[in-house]
C-alpha cells in the first residue's frame, strides 16, 4: 500500500516534467493532456487510497540520511485527515487544470505553466503525506517555491514580479522560524515524527514551557504560510498571478497547509497550551479580512480578503478545542471558495482582465450561467442553510460560544456574519445594474470552464448529505455542539446584513458615495481597505528597524571596521613612504653627508658600546 | 723608534687633515674643489700608515706608495667625469644637477 502512496507522490513530479517536454519539443497545448491524465491518475489513486484505508493509517519510514548522531528520516504517515488532504488538493488541481484551458488560451507558454502546477500538487501531496516535520518542511517550501513562481508568472508585468517576491519573502520569514521549532523539537525532543510528538504530549514527557516555545516557533511559519495577521499583505498582492493560480495555490490548497500543519500537531498544541494564540490571532485576523473585504472594490481581492477570513475562522475552530470543525470547514472552504474563485476567472477573462468589480454590472444578462454559478458559491460562502459552508461555520460558531472567551466570539461572529454582506455586494455589483462598457461584450464562458465549477457547484450542495460519513471517517465520534438561540441569532443578523446590501447595492436606494465624502468615511475606508495599514507598517518596521539601524550598523561596521582595516593598511604604507621619499634629495652633497654621519655614528657605536 | 707622546702629535696632525677634508667634501659646491678634499682625505690615511709603521717597526709604509698611485689613478678617472659632466650639463657643481631623482 505503501508503494501507491509513494506513486501518487512521485507521478505528480514526473507528470511535471513530462509535460514540459512535451510542451517544449511539440505542440505547446499538448502539455495540457499530459497534465490532465496525470492529474486525473494522481486523483484517482488518492481516492484508492482512500477507499483502502479502513484498516488503519498507512505508516512507512525509512533512514534517508545520517550526519553524526543524527538519524535524518523520511516516511509517510496516511490516515483520513492526509487523504482528505489529498483528495482536495488532486481533485481541486484536476479541475483547476481543466479550467485553465479555457483562461489560459491566449498564453505563450502552456508548458511552462502546467510544469508548475504539477510540481505543485506533487509537493502539496507530498506535504500531506510525510510522516515527520522535516519532510513537511522540504514539500512547504516546494509548494512555496512554486507559489512564487506562479504568482510571479507574467514576470514581465512590474506588479507580478514584486508580488511574487514579496510572498516569497514574506512566507519565508515564517518559515525561518518554523525551521528553529522543528530544531528545537529535534534537539531537545529527539523527535520529529508527528505521531511520537504527540505521543510525548500526551504522556507529558516535556515541560509546558519548552511546548509552548516549539508551539509558537511552528505556529509563525503556520501564519506565514495561511496569510494570518500580521503576515498577510502577500496573499492580496498574490492575485496578480492568474487567476487559476490563485483559486488552486491561494484559496483552496498551500494556504490551508499551516492549518494542516496545526491540525496535525494538535494534541502537541493541546498539551501546549498555544491554542489560545492560535484561536486569537484567528479571530483578529478573521475580523479584519472580514472588515477589509467589505471596503475592497476588487474582485479578486475580495475573494482574498475572504479566503484569509475562512482561513482565520479555521484557525479559531482549532484554537477553541474543535479540530472537527476547523479541518470540515477547510474541506468546505476547499470547494466553495474554488469555485468563486473560477468563476471570477470566468468572469475576468470574459471581460478582457476587468478587475475592479465596479467598473462591471449587468453581466447576469451576458453570462447567466456564471452568474448562478458565482450565485452558488457566494451563498456557500456566506453559510446559508443548504449549502455547505452552512454547517462548518455555524458548527465552528457553536464551538467558540462554547469555549466562553467573549472577545474570541465577538470578532469571529461579526467577521462570520459579515460574509454574507461582502459576498452580496460583490454579486450585486458584478451582476446586476446597469452593464458598463466592460461588460457589453462579455460572453458566457467556454463548457470547459463550466464544467469545473458545476462539478464545484454540486460539491457545495451534495457535501451536506454526507456530513456525517465524513466526519465519521475523520475524526471518529465527535459531539458537534448545538445552540439554537446561536443559529438563530446568527441567521437573523444575516438577513438584516443582506437586507441593507440588497437595498444599498441592488435597490439603490441609499448610496455610499456621501458617506465617503466625509473625512471620517473616507479615512475608515481606506484603513479596511488596506488592511489596517499591516502592510504599511511592515514597511515601516523593514525600513525603520531592519534596513534603518541594523543594516546601516553593519554597513558601518563594514565601511569602517573591515574596510578601514585593509584601507589603512595601504594609508599607513603610503605615509611612510611619502615621509622617507623626503630624505632622497638627488643631492650628491646631502648623500655625502648622510655617509658621513653614518661613519660618525658607526666609529661612536664600536668606541663606546 | 716614536715615542708615545709623539704618536698623539702626528695622530692629531692626521686627524686634523682628515676632518679639513671632510669638511671641504661637504662644504665646497664645485666637484674639483671636492677632489681636492678627497686627496686631503686620503693623505691622512698615508700618514697614519707612516705613523704606525715607525712606531711598531713594520714596513707598514710602503702602503704609501700604492695609495698615493691609487690616489692619482682616482684623480685622473675623476677629472675625466668632470670632463664629461661638464660637457653634458654646462657646469660642474652637483647640487644643480638632479637628474637622478625624478
Amino acid at each position: 500500500m505503501e508503494k501507491i502512496v509513494y506513486l501518487t507522490i512521485a507521478i505528480f513530479f514526473l507528470g511535471s516534467i513530462l509535460s514540459f517536454l512535451v510542451g517544449k519539443f511539440t505542440e505547446r497545448w499538448n502539455s495540457f493532456w499530459v497534465a490532465v491524465v496525470t492529474g486525473l491518475i494522481g486523483f484517482l489513486l488518492s481516492c484508492y487510497i482512500a477507499l483502502n484505508l479502513h484498516d488503519g493509517a498507512i505508516v512507512h519510514s525509512f533512514e534517508w540520511f545520517r550526519f553524526g548522531n543524527y538519524s535524518v528520516p523520511f516516511g509517510i504517515y496516511v490516515d483520513s485527515l492526509a487523504v482528505i488532504m489529498a483528495l482536495i488538493a488532486t481533485g481541486i488541481g484536476f479541475l483547476d487544470i481543466v479550467f485553465s484551458k479555457g483562461y489560459m488560451e491566449e498564453d505563450e507558454s502552456p508548458h511552462r505553466y502546467y510544469f508548475e502546477k504539477l510540481f505543485f500538487i506533487g509537493s502539496m501531496v507530498g506535504l500531506v503525506f510525510v510522516s515527520n516535520l522535516v519532510g513537511l518542511y522540504i514539500f512547504w517550501e516546494g509548494v512555496g517555491l512554486c507559489s512564487y513562481l506562479l504568482i510571479g508568472y507574467w514576470y514581465w508585468k512590474k506588479s507580478a514580479a514584486e508580488a511574487a517576491l514579496k510572498a516569497f519573502v514574506m512566507t519565508r520569514f515564517g518559515d525561518v522560524f518554523m525551521l528553529a521549532g522543528i530544531i528545537v523539537a529535534w534537539v531537545l525532543l529527539g523527535t520529529i515524527n508527528f505521531q511520537e510528538l504527540n505521543a510525548l504530549a500526551v504522556a507529558g514527557a516535556f515541560s509546558v514551557k519548552l511546548g509552548l516555545v516549539i508551539s509558537i516557533l511552528l505556529f509563525i511559519g503556520a501564519v506565514g504560510k495561511s496569510a494570518q495577521f500580521p503576515l498577510f499583505p502577500w496573499l492580496l498582492d498574490a492575485m496578480e498571478g492568474p487567476t487559476t493560480v490563485s483559486a488552486l495555490i491561494h484559496a483552496a490548497t498551500m494556504v490551508n497547509a499551516g492549518v494542516y500543519m496545526v491540525a496535525r500537531l494538535f494534541p502537541f498544541f493541546d498539551y501546549s497550551h498555544a491554542l489560545i494564540v492560535v484561536a486569537f490571532v484567528g479571530a483578529l485576523s478573521a475580523f479584519i479580512a472580514a472588515t477589509g473585504a467589505l471596503a475592497h472594490t476588487e474582485i479578486k481581492k475580495i475573494l482574498a480578503f475572504s479566503t484569509m477570513e475562512h482561513l482565520a475562522l479555521m484557525f479559531v475552530g482549532l484554537g477553541v478545542g474543535s479540530a472537527a470543525a476547523g479541518i470540515f470547514h477547510l474541506m468546505n472552504h476547499a470547494i466553495f471558495k474554488a469555485l468563486l474563485f473560477l468563476a471570477a476567472g470566468a468572469v475576468i477573462h470574459m471581460t478582457h482582465h476587468t478587475k475592479d468589480a465596479f467598473k462591471l454590472g449587468g453581466l447576469i444578462r451576458f453570462m447567466p450561467q456564471t452568474a448562478v454559478l458565482f450565485l452558488i458559491g457566494i451563498l456557500a460562502l456566506a453559510g446559508v442553510p443548504p449549502f455547505n459552508g452552512f454547517f462548518s461555520k455555524d458548527w465552528i460558531l457553536s464551538a467558540v460560544y462554547d469555549y466562553g472567551n467573549p472577545v474570541i466570539f465577538g470578532l469571529t461572529f461579526v467577521s462570520a456574519v459579515l460574509c454574507i454582506a461582502y459576498g452580496f455586494r460583490l454579486w450585486f455589483v458584478v451582476f446586476t445594474g446597469e452593464p458598463s462598457e466592460n461588460s457589453k461584450h462579455a460572453r458566457e464562458a467556454y463548457p470547459v470552464m463550466l464544467i469545473p465549477l458545476y462539478v464545484l457547484a454540486a460539491m457545495t450542495v451534495l457535501i451536506p448529505f454526507f456530513k456525517e460519513q465524513i466526519i465519521h471517517f475523520l475524526f471518529g465520534e465527535v459531539h458537534e455542539p448545538f445552540h439554537l438561540n446561536l443559529l438563530v441569532a446568527t441567521l437573523t443578523v444575516m438577513f438584516v446584513l443582506f437586507g441593507i446590501v440588497f437595498l444599498i447595492y441592488y435597490k439603490r436606494v441609499a448610496s455610499t458615495v456621501k458617506l465617503l465624502m466625509h473625512p471620517l468615511g473616507r479615512g475608515i475606508n481606506d484603513f479596511l481597505f488596506n488592511g489596517w495599514y499591516v502592510d504599511a507598517g511592515i514597511k515601516w518596521i523593514c525600513r525603520n528597524v531592519f534596513y534603518g539601524s541594523i543594516a546601516k550598523a553593519v554597513e558601518w561596521i563594514d565601511i569602517n571596521v573591515v574596510d578601514g582595516a585593509v584601507n589603512g593598511t595601504a594609508r599607513l604604507s603610503l605615509a611612510c613612504w611619502d615621509r622617507c621619499r623626503k630624505i632622497q634629495t638627488g643631492d650628491v652633497i646631502d648623500y655625502l653627508t648622510y655617509f658621513v654621519a653614518g661613519v660618525i655614528a658607526v666609529a661612536l657605536i664600536i668606541l663606546f658600546v | 723608534m716614536l715615542l708615545e707622546a709623539d704618536i698623539h702629535a702626528y695622530l692629531f696632525l692626521s686627524f686634523s687633515l682628515f676632518a679639513v677634508g671632510v669638511y671641504g667634501l661637504l662644504s665646497r659646491k664645485s666637484v674639483i674643489r671636492m677632489l681636492f678634499a678627497v686627496e686631503m682625505i686620503i693623505n691622512a690615511a698615508n700618514i697614519n700608515f707612516v705613523i704606525f709603521s715607525a712606531q711598531r717597526n713594520v714596513d707598514g709604509e710602503i702602503f704609501t706608495f700604492f695609495t698615493i698611485g691609487l690616489a692619482a689613478l682616482e684623480a685622473a678617472v675623476g677629472l675625466a667625469i668632470v670632463i664629461v659632466f661638464y660637457k653634458r650639463f654646462g657646469e660642474v657643481i652637483p647640487s644643480k644637477i638632479k637628474n637622478l631623482r625624478w
